[in-house]
């Protein structure tokens, strides 16, 4: 009885290994057509060259622009403590907001198109930027430190949401150069790696 | 420490699918969208195929991909990017087999353009393979596929909006289909 059993089952499971090796084998032999790839990709570059980039095509003649814009974010930054917290109480501060507008601008895009833009895309990618160096990798989160010494931690519980988000550089070591770029909103959009070495 | 192990998701050499579409959504860069198709894009197609027909697959999947490409901000990191890319896929199909009144045939039924009855013993594996998978009904041959390509139940049950039992007995009932069509072929 204990041994039809056990057979049976042997067999369920070859005859499962036979299906799961057909299904692969079928699906070898039906592979998407090339065309398909060629016009999705195409579609994929056209929307890539259509799209305005706000960090590279920001028009010089709107740095003043930027400046004032970057100015009211820089009044209402909110990097909330529930965010990012810090062993020193002039974290907050945020002595080191690095205004770099782009060079290479494409075009001239209006004061009203611009400021229209800024206000209605949560896509834009940053507006402010803070360089740091990654001070240590611990329990508690991410330690970086800025410039003008002031100390920021990402806290672990941050740091893993972000990373969930692919908001961190794939990979971090203490001593990384990175820059924390900020929304309109004051809110941490990304930390990426910089190759170039910290200047202050 | 659960940060460190976050970190080891981002090494080198594990990327993931999801990590892709966001950093599309982000950039929009069409690389990371070209990573993604070459990732899933026969995976898709063969989901597609087998629920269909060769031209309406093909017409499915690259609009499939075209709403990926204009919905990338609707995109949630909270599920799977494959769940995500094949509930489109799913739903676009269906959308085009109700504009064809197809739906409500192939719901519970078989595809009418695969009634081939299964001869024993001369046929290779891979005609009764194929032969069975056609004749499945619509939702167990989902099922089945969905199955086959990693999902879970609960993803499945999501991808097709029904419930665990159905999606359980679907199953069922479709393994032991093809079970009993290729029982033949083990030693």
């Amino acid at each position: 009885m204990h041994t039809n059993s056990d057979e049976t089952n042997q067999m369920t499971e070859q005859t499962d290994q036979l299906i799961d090796a057909a299904y692969q084998q079928r699906k070898k032999q039906n592979q998407a057509p090339r065309k398909v790839r060629s016009h999705v990709l195409a579609m994929a570059a056209k929307k890539e060259s259509k799209t305005v980039r706000f960090s590279l095509h920001w028009p010089l003649s709107a740095a003043v622009l930027s400046v004032a814009v970057l100015s009211l974010v820089y009044m209402q930054i909110s990097i909330s403590p529930s965010q990012v917290q810090s062993n020193s109480p002039t974290l907050l501060t945020l002595h080191t907001i690095n205004i770099q507008p782009e060079v290479g601008y494409s075009k001239q895009v209006e004061y009203n198109d611009l400021l229209a833009s800024f206000q209605e895309k949560e896509s834009i990618y940053a507006v402010t930027q803070i360089s740091a160096r990654l001070a240590s990798i611990d329990d508690t989160g991410l330690a970086m430190e800025t410039c003008d010494s002031q100390n920021l931690l990402i806290t672990d519980e941050l740091a893993e949401l972000m990373a969930q988000n692919a908001m961190l550089p794939r990979e971090l070591n203490v001593g990384d150069q990175v820059m924390l770029a900020l929304s309109a909103r004051g809110q941490i959009v990304e930390i990426l790696s910089v190759d170039k070495p910290l200047q202050c | 420490m659960s940060f460190v192990l976050s970190l080891k998701n981002l090494l080198p050499g594990t990327v993931t699918n999801e990590w892709l579409m966001t950093q599309y959504r982000l950039s929009q860069e069409a690389k990371y969208l070209t990573q993604l198709y070459n990732n899933c894009a026969n995976d898709l197609y063969h989901f597609l195929l087998t629920m269909s027909a060769p031209a309406l697959a093909e017409d499915i999947t690259q609009r499939t991909w075209l709403k990926v490409i204009d919905n990338r901000n609707k995109y949630q990191v909270d599920g799977t990017f494959t769940g995500w890319l094949f509930t489109i896929g799913r739903r676009l199909l269906i959308d085009e087999l109700r504009k064809q009144n197809r739906w409500v045939e192939l719901e519970e039924a078989t595809l009418a353009d695969a009634q081939t009855t299964i001869e024993s013993g001369n046929r290779s594996l891979m005609r009764d393979f194929d032969s069975t998978l056609s004749q499945l009904p619509f939702l167990q041959r989902e099922a089945f596929i969905l199955r086959q390509e990693g999902f879970g139940i609960q993803e499945i049950c999501h991808i097709t909006s029904s419930n665990t039992e159905a999606v359980k007995s679907r199953l069922r009932y479709a393994k032991n289909s093809l079970r009993q069509a290729l029982g033949k072929y083990h030693d």
